[in-house]
């Protein structure tokens, strides 16, 4: 057979469903990727030169630290979702989403508590918030304020738990007796208005009676 | 780094202050949740707050964790503050587990002098402090926490720095002999001789003085101040034993 057409006649070959590559735009990444390691092969000539130690990986280009290490504002919370089931909406295996904690600053994701503390404490993350790895130093003036500002918060709390006994007995007391008052009021009125009906009604009742006896009952038409 | 020591922090008993807590122990703190979510990044002043949620003190517990008041000890460590800012703490007298925190701290890194001047006011404070150890809750006190600072080399298990005895440095004159209060109140009684000796001695220290003997304190007497001040009345007795009635 001269032609490699297969039984039904369809040109496909033995190797056609495999991916096909574009082997232009690859060649221009490696490319790309052998310049980059070309540049850092050189700077870390240079540095080896100074005296320095060779960089590793990539430069990442973030702008240098300017804020002390700083505290977290707000709990973590990572017992949030604790014995919860929760439907995984992203499906891609990157970004947010995902089963476990997930960094936003970093955008990474970690499937531990333990990972992702030592991931928020790290050098790389507080880089990334913009944080030297310094502490700022309080001094004592800062820290008498502080005292003093917790020495009046717990005298506030302490004050608000500690009531008179007697006190609130008899506030509890007059509320009790006005209440009743309020109650009984409501009830005379209640009763009174019932009395009231009830002579209305039985008097209506009586000169129906007599107009139905005497032949004319109500204003309306006698017309049926 | 979270946890490294400040930079700038003075070397203290010769090491890395950081060293003073064992290995073992150091380790574990540095492992456990609370180091790594509570203490990031505490300083002097907002280590108050934590130290004022502390509810027990003690060194490690079940399954060799630390205690908050362990990790709280460690990070004092690491970021050093200034020793106005201990007394400062020490001052605190309604915090009572901040005052303990400070106490333990003074006692691992001042000077012998520095630590009786400072923790010796503390015996007078009979608060209560909530101790947890391997085998669970125990109560003790303020005075017996501070006297065991004093007298022990093992306390929240760590081991402490040593402590130079106070007789020396009295003899070395670095400081004054210990002022007691048990010693002010006898001097007001000898001034009155018609009185009974009973009627001016305070907190019924009579009681105790029939327990004079340090073994039969041990364990009996709670008022650790106390018990030292009478050994010290006992000396005085021995030496003068016709001048004071």
């Amino acid at each position: 057979m001269a032609d490699k057409s297969g039984a039904y006649g369809s040109k496909a070959s033995d190797t056609d469903f495999r991916k096909t590559w574009d082997k232009e735009e690859y060649a221009e990444r490696a490319k790309k990727k052998d310049q980059e390691e070309k540049e850092r092969m050189q700077e870390n000539e240079e540095r080896m030169k100074q005296g320095k130690r060779p960089r590793k990986g990539r430069r990442d280009d973030l702008p240098k630290p300017t804020e002390l290490m700083k505290q977290r504002e707000g709990p973590l919370e990572l017992e949030k979702n604790l014995g919860k089931t929760m439907v995984v909406q992203n499906l891609s295996g990157k970004g947010p989403g995902q089963p476990g904690f997930h960094c936003e600053t970093c955008n990474r994701t970690y499937k531990d508590s333990v990972g992702y503390l030592d991931h928020i404490n790290s050098r790389a993350h507080l880089r990334a918030l913009g944080q030297t790895t310094k502490l700022e130093r309080s001094t004592l003036a800062q820290v008498q304020a502080r005292i003093a500002y917790l020495r009046e918060k717990t005298k506030e709390a302490s004050s608000a738990k500690a009531f008179d006994f007697k006190q609130r007995l008899a506030e509890v007391k007059a509320k009790e007796v006005a209440l009743r008052e309020q109650r009984k009021a409501v009830k005379r009125i209640e009763k009174e208005k019932a009395r009231l009906e009830l002579i209305k009604d039985t008097g209506m009742n009586e000169d129906g009676d007599m107009a139905q006896l005497m032949g004319f009952g109500g204003f309306g038409s006698s017309k049926k | 780094m979270a946890n490294t020591t400040v930079i700038g922090a003075l070397a203290i008993h010769g090491q890395n202050p950081q060293f003073l807590v064992e290995t073992v122990i150091r380790n574990r703190i540095y492992e456990s949740n609370y180091w790594k979510e509570h203490c990031f990044a505490l300083t002097a002043e907002s280590l108050i707050d934590k130290a004022i949620e502390m509810r027990y003190i003690g060194g490690v517990y079940g399954n060799q964790r630390p205690t908050q008041f362990l990790c709280l000890v460690l990070k004092l460590l690491q970021i050093q503050p200034e020793k106005e800012i201990l007394v400062e703490y020490l001052r605190a007298d309604e915090f009572k587990y901040l005052r303990a925190l400070a106490a333990f701290y003074i006692r691992m890194t001042f000077r012998a002098v520095d630590v009786y001047e400072l923790l010796e006011p503390l015996l007078k404070d009979y608060g209560k402090l909530r101790l947890r150890d391997m085998s669970g809750y125990s109560l003790t006190y303020m005075d017996e926490f501070v006297y065991s600072l004093l007298t022990e080399e093992r306390v929240c298990d760590i081991i402490l720095p040593r402590l130079a005895k106070r007789q020396v440095l009295e003899e070395n004159g670095d400081i004054g002999p210990r002022k007691s209060r048990l010693l002010d109140a006898l001097e007001e009684v000898s001034v009155l001789p018609g009185e009974k000796a009973e009627g001016g001695v305070p907190f019924g220290a009579v009681e105790r003085h029939r327990m004079l003997d340090p073994d039969m304190c041990q364990g009996v007497v709670r008022d650790r101040g106390l018990v030292q001040d009478l050994l010290s009345v006992h000396a005085v007795v021995a030496s003068r034993p016709t001048g004071w009635k």
